[in-house]
């Protein structure tokens, strides 16, 4: 734990809490692939208590379920680089570390996690992960309804691949009291993996609403990494900002309060302000009163962000309300094929060529392959792909994009599509670019569908485990 | 006429997504001109900017304390990015879009106190 006895006052001349002890969390991946190399600098220089790895998305997930169901990796693809790169520096640091990346296979985590230690030639660390937890089953015995088709989750059949629950501080919580260097989950929430932590330092209390609001606010903050410290928000000549290619990680220093700063890891690129602090408040967020996760609801509407320093702002005033009684259950459901694939045009006509070029696609889907026109998109990249606007004279557009993309029954069926996209430049208008054959002919992909359901949380139980390595 | 500007002379923003909604939050640059952007930038302005992507309900949600407004626009991303066709499934550039949206300019009165700060 790092004592800190500094006065942070604002320039309201209100002052933070700092008079107590801090601990200092260090946001070290916004997702699965993330800098290491920040990571790894964030591990050294950092100062950090806890490092804190959110490879989950609700995309991650998908991924991971749909590799374990073909029975390939079913965590995080990159927890190997990642350990591999920071454990020396937390070891020597005496930083924990935090991990959501179990995903669908948290004892294959676990394993890997053994081997590299041994590799490394680290010993005596203590792993502490979730088992997989009881969601599955009772799913099946309970069979709620889900929120996106409003049928039960039975209705599915066996297109459902995956059913987990989103864990809350406790488990992690118990690792750490259980005096884990390294906790991994399968699917803790972004926002409670910083709030853990924060609950068994800072002696909070699991019911004291607005502590739980506060740790799992900072946790919003922090969960997408750079986010929070620079990326995402440059646009030069209204809001520049120098060295994206070494953006700092954030860190946020936790007072005992609920009161914290944001800043980051020094002499790195990337800035922290109350304009990158303010934007990632409001990343994902919908009701800000109401922003409701496993270990309580945050309210930050009376939410306070102020620069208080160079690359330090300060976050106080967030409310909390009572847990929600039900868990979320992520549900992952087999559905089709999608694939894309792309042709360019250029100079003069560019866009009417490349609309040939659809109609072609469409028609041939229809006509030969008998794929709906419905289960097929065409983008015109360069034109109006992601929005039609107002003031683009389509007459001067010179390159085109077109964009083919669909969803299919089967791979079969997308292949015919990819063929044709691709035969275009033999069959379709005139002055056709193609190139790498990556480009227009990647081949099509399975679709894991996310839905939700909920279960009491009662009914959901999870063991926590330990194993030593060394 | 009143003269008219782009969002992003006065604000700025960050979109992202869950499941088939988009948020959208968009933040004064210079905190006197929160008033203004919440009257002129509303669930029906916003509803009729993007009238040319399919879209469905939005709902306004205010932060004053910071400066911001949240808009949540449901069924915008194609049924989520894990199986939707757009090229922006997750919804970043959302907030490009957003700042193109063109209001009356705030009277000159209130962009006096203009920011200059960092």
């Amino acid at each position: 734990m790092v004592s800190a006895f500094i006065v942070n006052t604002t320039e309201e001349g209100k002052t933070i809490n700092t008079r107590k002890p801090s601990i200092r969390l260090g946001s070290g991946s916004g997702a699965g692939g993330d800098r290491i190399d920040a990571a790894l600098k964030l591990a050294e220089n950092g100062e950090i208590d806890y490092l804190v790895f959110d490879a989950q998305s609700e995309k991650a997930y998908s991924e991971s379920a749909l590799r374990k169901a073909k029975g390939d990796i079913g965590y995080d693809v990159t927890l190997g680089r990642t350990l591999r790169t920071v454990l020396p520096a937390c070891m020597k640091n005496g930083v924990k570390i935090i991990h959501n990346g179990g995903s669908a296979d948290v004892e294959g985590a676990v394993k890997l996690t053994a081997t590299i230690c041994e590799e490394l030639n680290i010993k005596g660390i203590k792993v502490a992960y979730t088992q997989p937890d009881s969601s599955a089953s009772l799913i099946k015995e309970i069979d709620p309804v889900a929120s996106e088709t409003g049928e039960p989750v039975s209705a599915f059949g066996d297109r459902l691949v995956a059913a987990i629950a989103y864990q809350g501080a406790p488990l992690i919580i118990e690792g750490l009291q259980r005096g884990a260097n390294i906790v991994i989950t399968s699917r803790a929430g972004d926002s409670t993996q910083f709030l853990a932590p924060l609950i068994f330092e800072l002696d909070w209390q699991l019911n004291d609403w607005d502590l739980m609001a506060s740790g799992l606010g900072i946790g919003h903050l922090m969960e997408c990494g750079a986010q929070l410290s620079g990326g995402y928000h440059a646009d030069p000549g209204m809001k520049d900002v120098s060295g994206l290619d070494d953006i700092g990680m954030p860190i946020a220093e936790v007072y005992a309060n609920g009161d914290a700063i944001i800043t980051k890891v020094s002499n790195t690129g990337g800035v922290v302000t109350d304009r990158t602090v303010k934007e990632q408040l409001l990343y994902e967020l919908h009701d800000p009163s109401n922003y409701i996760h496993n270990d309580g609801v945050v309210d930050f509407t009376e939410t306070e962000i102020e620069q208080v320093g160079t690359n330090r702002v300060s976050v106080t005033g967030t409310r909390g309300h009572p847990r929600p009684s039900m868990v979320k259950v992520l549900l992952g459901v087999r559905e089709n094929f999608v694939a894309v694939s792309r042709a360019y045009y250029g100079g003069t006509g560019a866009y009417a060529r490349a609309q040939l070029a659809a109609d072609t696609i469409a028609k041939r889907a229809s006509r030969v392959h008998g794929i709906d026109r419905s289960a097929l998109r065409f983008d015109y990249v360069g034109v109006n792909a992601l929005f039609p606007w107002s003031d683009v004279d389509l007459s001067a557009v010179k390159e085109v994009e077109l964009r083919v993309s669909g969803y299919f029954e089967t791979q079969e069926q997308a292949w015919e599509v990819l063929h044709d996209v691709e035969s275009l430049a033999l069959n379709g208008p005139a002055g056709v670019s193609q190139g790498l054959r990556l480009d227009y002919q990647a081949g099509p992909e399975e679709v894991i569908g996310l839905y939700t359901t909920f279960l009491p949380r009662e009914a959901v139980q999870f063991d926590v485990h330990e194993f030593v390595v060394g | 006429m009143a003269n008219r500007i782009k969002l992003r002379q006065i604000c700025h923003s960050r979109s992202g997504d869950k499941a088939d909604t988009v948020n959208i939050g968009l933040i004064v640059y210079n905190q006197t001109h929160y008033e203004w952007v919440k009257e002129h930038v509303t669930v029906e302005t916003v509803d009729d900017f993007l009238r040319g992507i399919p879209h469905g309900q939005i709902e306004r949600y205010e932060l004053p304390k910071i400066g911001a407004l949240n808009f949540v626009v449901r069924n915008a991303l194609g049924g989520g990015v894990s199986r939707s066709l757009m090229i922006d499934g997750h919804g970043k550039g959302f907030s490009a879009i957003l700042l193109e949206m063109e209001i009356d300019a705030p009277p000159a009165s209130l962009t006096a106190e203009e920011r200059t700060k960092d």
